[in-house]
């Protein structure tokens, strides 16, 4: 094993860890001045020039809060599942490629934090995982609403799991890998189309993979409009409707966490992650994420919630069967490219 | 190579003990807690022996899928309804640990006659590195070789697909589809005051077709039965 | 493939966990603690609670489970597929063709015996 390499690349993902903490708490900062510019308010203002001490406020509030466990709670489980929503958010963000490797004090240092061979498939089972705190959440809770909005919500998250999956077998059969960093790195080509020269971003060749994995991945996030399992007007909160203080602030963070996270990975995926005009680098990356994040806000100031009826059947009648297509199509056009056909 | 082996050894004691605790856990969801906790350890094992694909395969599929599905039946069902983890008959305690002793020796058999480590085939690490790595090598392996079992078990995932339904909803399977919405029409048109709160005792106990009572010894239920409505149709729907 | 990147994961998980569990420990010494047999009820919205907290639910919730582990089998078996396509070419585009076709007839059975509908 190699320890030097280990040691760096732990703390290049405690420092990552660090940095999504701090863009989450001023990711819910961003999220309400912007829906009140939406809804002709003016947001928070008061904490600090421009509002920005709110975070910090809210930070100081909810960890001074008291934290209930219900009486017919399933304690351990109860006390242990906003933990796990909150532990396992960050990790997806250790695949994504952050640059080329610098040079720092006379050693190579990757700008990622780990490349591993099945990357994309890993950023997948840490969102499959991500489900456990939510179903074990609204079940030790011992309240009919919690438990009713966990299954939702589970229910959900594992139909949009498998539009996420599917959608990017495309990308897979356009590269031959799972890694992010091979993922980027055949972006970084450029794409001659009809004489013009394009990037050979994923968004050009895969746009339905686009649209599919940016739908599934709002759904995956529980956010607006897919954001049922909060559905406050029938279930009071779902499944964290009897959690209080600091670990209802875990599946916040949590949801807030994921946001960045998979914006991240979309940007890497299909808008080519750090390759852009003039100098490709990392703000590149941070712009191409900070779209997605406007459009995550953006949707919540606009769309009203989808029925439950309606968001199951979107999933199962309508994603899952256009990924398959996508799949489809996409292995008959590059068979025609390799001369296979 | 040694700090490997500590590796092992170490994820190899969490699986075991939560495995244990699967069996020893009185609570249905803490043992299928427990076994998302054993299958994530036997994961880690897997990177360990450098089988990255099959490591989050069995994250996906055990712990994002499967267990998933357990922790749904244990939701759907209520806690009361489930058959007693401990005691039991006798005579069905004897079989079992008969049963799991049986396999154990079995196991044991196995592991003492043969050798663990079978010939070595055509994919070494290099020819692994070569083609770009663990998933790519099992894809040309897989998609080869394997043809037969690839669709043998698309067939069986189909067979699976058709069982799901039936177990599930097996209203749909038996053309009770037409029974099912005109009760659900019925129940969501209220023509009358038709619910009431009354003790589920004193009910006739529900025949085929009919809705029944949700639980609990006072509930909001139906007080007549679907076909007494269907005299009266509700939103314009024609009799039968 | 370095066992390095897997073991860092695993270390920063043990680290989020540490932050999370010192975070909260953190809060126990300034949060308070009073408990009052009115708090400790389950939330419904002041109706008092008559019926057993973990009532039954619809099994389309189970369907869509059993169904989802069929699907993502699927889907784990097409990823080896797609890295290795230019290697199997059209004879490995056959043969996941078929084998999704065998599924994709499970999903249309679905559909037309109305499962997926969640009324």
């Amino acid at each position: 094993m190699d320890w030097e390499a280990l040691i760096v690349s732990y703390l290049l993902g405690f420092v990552l860890l660090n940095i999504l903490l701090v863009l989450m708490a001023y990711m819910t900062w961003f999220e309400r001045r912007l829906v009140a510019f939406f809804q002709d308010r003016i947001g928070p203002n008061r904490t600090g020039p421009f509002g920005l001490l709110q975070p910090i406020a809210d930070g100081v509030k909810l960890i001074s809060k008291e934290d209930i466990v219900p009486a017919n709670a399933d304690r351990l489980i109860f006390l242990v599942a906003p933990l796990l929503s909150f532990v396992l958010a960050p990790l997806g963000a250790l695949v994504v490629p952050f640059g080329d490797s610098i040079t720092l004090f006379g050693r190579q240092i990757n700008l990622y934090v780990i490349d591993i061979n099945v990357a994309t498939l890993y950023f997948l089972a840490v969102g499959s995982m991500g489900v456990y705190g939510i179903i074990l959440g609204g079940y030790a809770s011992g309240n009919r609403y919690s438990l009713l909005g966990a299954l939702r919500s589970t229910a959900q998250v594992i139909s949009y799991e498998l539009v996420l999956g599917l959608s990017l077998v495309g990308i897979f059969i356009l590269t031959g890998s799972l890694s992010l960093v091979e993922i980027l790195r055949a972006q970084q080509r450029t794409l001659i189309l009809g004489g013009l020269e394009l990037p050979n971003w994923f968004i050009l060749s895969q746009p339905l993979a686009f649209v599919l994995f940016l739908i599934a991945a709002v759904a995956e996030t529980n956010r607006a409009p897919f954001d049922l399992p909060e559905a406050e007007t029938e279930l009071i909160a779902g499944y964290f409707t009897e959690y209080s203080g600091f670990r209802f602030s875990f599946y916040f963070l949590a949801e807030y966490i994921n946001m960045i996270v998979v914006s991240l990975i979309a940007a890497t995926l299909f808008l080519g992650g750090i390759d852009g005009p003039f100098i490709d680098g990392i703000w590149w990356l941070v712009a191409k994420a900070f779209i997605f994040l406007f459009f995550y806000v953006w949707l919540r100031a606009t769309l009203p919630r989808f029925r439950y009826d309606q968001l199951m059947g979107l999933a199962w009648k309508v994603l899952l069967p256009l990924a398959l297509i996508n799949i489809g199509v996409t292995g008959l056009v590059r068979l025609w490219g390799i001369g296979a056909l | 190579m040694a700090i490997e082996v500590l590796i092992f050894y170490l994820l190899a004691g969490v699986a075991i003990a939560a495995a244990a605790g699967v069996v020893l856990a009185r609570n249905p969801v803490h043992s299928a807690v427990s076994l998302v906790l054993s299958f994530i350890n036997v994961a880690a094992i897997y990177v360990v022996l450098r089988a990255e694909f099959l490591a989050v395969a069995q994250i996906i599929v055990y712990t994002g899928a499967i267990i998933v599905l357990v922790l749904f039946v244990l939701m759907l069902v209520q806690q009361q309804d489930l058959p007693e983890f401990h005691g039991g008959r006798p005579l069905r305690r004897a079989v079992g640990f008969l049963l799991g002793l049986a396999l154990l020796a079995e196991v044991a058999a196995a592991i003492l006659t043969r050798s663990l480590r079978g010939a070595p085939g055509s994919w070494t690490p290099e020819a692994v590195a070569a083609v770009g790595g663990n998933i790519q090598a099992i894809g040309r392996e897989l998609y080869s070789a394997y043809m037969l079992p690839i669709q043998a078990t698309a067939l069986l995932l189909l067979a699976a697909t058709i069982g799901a339904l039936f177990l599930a909803r097996p209203e749909l399977v038996e053309e009770r589809l037409a029974v099912a919405r005109r009760l659900f029409t019925i129940s969501l048109a209220h023509p009358r005051g038709v619910d009431t709160l009354q003790p589920v005792a004193e009910l006739p106990a529900p025949q085929d077709g009919q809705l029944k009572p949700a639980g609990g010894d006072r509930s909001l239920v139906m007080a007549r039965t679907a076909e007494e409505f269907t005299e009266q149709p509700a939103w314009g729907e024609s009799r039968r | 493939m370095s066992l390095a990147s897997y073991a860092v994961i695993g270390l920063l998980l043990i680290t989020a966990t540490i932050m999370g569990t010192t975070l909260l420990l953190v809060g126990r010494f300034v949060r308070p603690s009073r408990p009052t047999p009115a708090k400790l009820q389950p939330y419904e919205s002041g109706v008092p609670d008559v019926n057993p907290p973990r009532a039954r639910f619809t099994p389309r919730f189970y369907l869509v489970a059993l169904l989802f582990v069929i699907f993502d089998v699927e889907a784990i078996f097409l990823y080896p597929w797609a890295v290795a396509f230019d290697a199997l070419a059209l004879y490995g585009y056959v043969q996941a063709a078929l084998f999704v076709g065998l599924l994709l007839v499970g999903l249309l059975y679905e559909w037309k015996k109305g499962a997926l509908e969640w009324v």
